[in-house]
């Protein structure tokens, strides 16, 4: 039933064409940083919003709360320096099919470590938006671009519906900035990090994001029909561990007074320690 | 003008109420309304209020009629009645005259710096973001708390062979949190005014059905008063700007809370208070079963975690449980008959899964974690199970001097107790100096 609502109203949404023409625009960070997501523009139906410009006034508040990290778990990575950039007419097509090799070296090769694009949908009642969900996809540029030994097998694209099990929102902000988001955040700063030969912040990143995406991980799980998704976050998690473990290897090979203390004291066997291991 | 008069008049009140009425009563509560500027608390209140103005995005100077600043005022208004019942409290809304910034740290370093927050005494503080889109509002709200020259923290001792004892020390992941915005349409604004009306009844008399007139906040003419009197859940007011006095029934259920149905985070607000008045108990004794207060902050969390979800901010969920583990821990008589230590490592557990990426909370769960099982008892396997738990915290921050620190001390008393250590000799030895050069490397302790 859920998924015959979902395309009535993907119908809906191409039919009054409120889909932009998908084209890859160029985007640009507010600031120079190290690190930046890019959050495109997003499609949308007429419940959610009956014009373009009412959906442009919420996409400057979601860049401004993203980019501000106004909630607790994005200013648990605020000692890495990324912004989020307001990718305003870069619509990708809804199926990634856009995100080519040459696409995905461009981002890459510009700091760009998530890409966030999807389409938001809503009721109406009264007058008023109300149960609004969305479909969010996150491209972490680093998986996909596949230059760190195993990431090439591993998913560089996810897809979610929300709300689900335990992400519920009044409003779309709720939706995009929630814990998934966090989790890939760090999960693509971690593997660019190592691809940078920064280990510290590398491993520091892995294992945040691998105890992050074991929530994930679980709450995926709980139903038949995202099991899969759960088995994907599953060989992320494994994926990062492993990196997580790289890193302390490769820390290791500095002269013995120059080893960082995490890897003094973590081994690469395992690497995050406590955390719940990926089964 | 007529506005002007009435805040210099709840100012004047404010510092009087400070040195004459709560030393006179001690169950004594009060509201009030004062510039950033002139920022203070009552100073014998065991825990204080301050409600800082809900920073409108599109005005910049203080407009009685905003969204904004009708929300503060509700604000007050409702934490206020919510707090009666923890007795000796106070809350204070906060304004904005000039239509400049009302910072948090600014204020926060006026109390400080002028000793209206006593030792001991608790403050939390609850502020926000209010932004209109078409007829909606967004509010999004943040608070903050402390104890003044108090830790957060605790002590865990673990009884070892020789009559030695593992000591380890360890602090809430966070005194503030993030909630997640929320939305309001103007029609809801008027509902919950509407709502408060209803129910913020002054009564003649300490009963339900007495004669009453509506009790309501307003922009213009705060909640200004103090307690004169109380008679069970009734305490009798007196208003500061019109000197009338009545009965008003303290809040201690959830039923009749107009904003917190649609502001959560005014129930975690709550939880905040009463976590605040149980770890100010020693120095404010309090006039109520304390496992009774324990049990409305319970259910002041567990509401908020009803109406939000568990994983929509997760951080604000898995510090509540650490609180709550914090306050079992060091008055175990709440435990209710459970086994208070092991109620609290089971709590600090709960912490963890919802805030995994926290070293503090991480490092809660890994000292207490004996408890869970066996009791406060330094063993071959406690020890273990503690050191990878401190290393999983170093791997999530490698610079939490918590975690490097206990690890220290795990490390010093292992290097002394071969029989009970995770390492062998010259592994501990390295591991100790690998830590000591930690607070050499950049960003670290």
């Amino acid at each position: 039933m859920k998924l015959i609502l979902r395309l009535v109203s993907l119908a809906a949404l191409f039919a009054t064409g409120t889909r932009s023409e998908a084209a890859l625009v160029d985007c640009r960070p507010p600031e120079a940083a190290r690190f930046v997501v890019f959050l495109s523009e997003p499609e949308f139906t007429p419940t959610a919003f009956s014009k373009r410009e009412e959906m442009l006034r919420f996409f400057n508040r979601l860049q401004e709360y993203l980019d501000q990290r106004r909630d607790s778990e994005m200013a648990g990575i605020k000692a890495v320096d990324f912004r989020v950039a307001r990718c305003e007419k870069r619509v990708p097509a809804i199926d990634g099919h856009d995100f080519t090799n040459d696409v995905v070296r461009n981002l890459y090769d510009r700091g760009v470590v998530v890409e966030i694009w999807g389409t938001l949908d809503a009721k109406q009642q009264g007058g008023n938006r109300v149960s609004p969900t969305a479909q969010i996809n996150y491209l972490l540029v680093p998986i996909k671009r596949g230059i760190v030994a195993g990431s090439e097998k591993v998913p560089g694209v996810h897809r979610f519906n929300y709300p689900d099990a335990e992400i519920v929102a009044t409003d779309f902000v709720d939706l995009v900035s929630n814990m998934d988001l966090h989790a890939f955040v760090a999960t693509a700063i971690g593997v660019m990090a190592f691809d940078g030969e920064d280990f510290a912040l590398a491993h520091e990143m892995l294992c945040k994001a691998g105890s992050q995406l074991s929530r994930t991980e679980k709450r995926l799980a709980l139903k038949a029909e995202t099991k899969p998704q759960s088995e994907g976050i599953q060989q992320l998690r494994a994926f990062l561990r492993d990196l997580a473990g790289k890193a302390i290897a490769e820390a290791r090979k500095k002269p013995s007074a120059a080893v960082p203390t995490f890897a003094r004291l973590l081994e690469p066997g395992n690497p995050c320690s406590a955390q719940e291991a990926p089964k | 003008m007529a506005g002007m008069h009435r805040v210099a008049l709840a100012r004047c009140f404010v510092a009087v109420l400070g040195t004459a009425l709560l030393c006179a009563a001690e169950n004594a509560f009060a509201g009030g309304r004062l510039p950033c500027e002139e920022a203070r608390v009552f100073s014998d209140a065991a825990v204080n209020v301050l409600v800082l103005p809900y920073r409108y995005e599109a005005k910049i100077r203080f407009d009685e009629r905003s969204a904004g600043a009708r929300l503060a005022a509700l604000i007050q208004q409702e934490t206020l009645f919510s707090m009666l019942k923890y007795g000796s409290v106070g809350a204070t809304e906060l304004i904005s005259e000039r239509g400049e910034l009302c910072d948090v740290r600014d204020v926060l370093s006026r109390i400080i710096r002028e000793n209206t927050l006593r030792a001991g005494r608790g403050l939390a503080m609850i502020w926000g973001r209010i932004y209109e889109e078409e007829s909606q509002l967004y509010v999004q709200s943040y608070i903050r708390f402390i104890r003044r020259d108090e830790q957060e923290t605790i002590r865990i001792d673990l009884s070892a062979p020789g009559n030695q004892t593992l000591q380890f020390i360890a602090s809430l992941p966070a005194q503030a949190a993030a909630m997640m915005p929320r939305r309001l349409t103007r029609k809801d604004l008027a509902e919950i005014e509407r709502r408060s009306a209803e129910t913020l009844i002054l009564r003649r008399e300490p009963r339900d059905n007495a004669p009453g007139k509506s009790l309501q906040a307003s922009t213009s003419e705060p909640l200004t008063y103090g307690v004169v009197g109380v008679k069970g859940e009734w305490m009798q007011i007196r208003s500061y700007v019109s000197g009338e006095t009545g009965w008003v029934r303290a809040r201690i259920e959830n039923e009749g809370w107009a904003l917190r149905r649609f502001l959560p985070e005014l129930a975690y607000l709550d939880g905040v208070i009463a976590y605040l008045r149980l770890r100010t108990a020693p120095r404010v004794p309090l006039t109520n079963d304390p496992k009774r207060v324990y049990g409305w902050m319970q259910s002041a969390f567990t509401n908020f975690e009803t109406a939000v979800g568990k994983d929509a901010v997760p951080e604000a969920t898995g510090l509540a449980k650490a609180m709550m583990g914090l306050v079992v821990w060091t008055q175990p008589a709440l435990a209710a008959g459970a086994d208070a230590r092991s109620r609290g490592a089971q709590l600090f557990q709960e912490a963890v899964e919802r805030m995994p990426a926290s070293p503090d909370a991480r490092v809660l769960a890994a000292v207490t974690s004996p408890l869970l099982t066996q009791g406060p008892k330094a063993n071959k396997e406690s020890l273990a199970k503690i050191d990878q738990g401190l290393l999983g915290a170093v791997a999530v921050d490698p610079h939490s001097a918590s975690a490097l620190e206990n690890l220290e001390r795990l490390y010093q008393f292992a290097s002394r107790n071969a029989s009970l250590a995770p390492y062998g000799s010259e592994e501990l030895q390295a591991r100790l100096a690998a830590i000591k050069t930690a607070g050499s490397q950049p960003g670290t302790r």
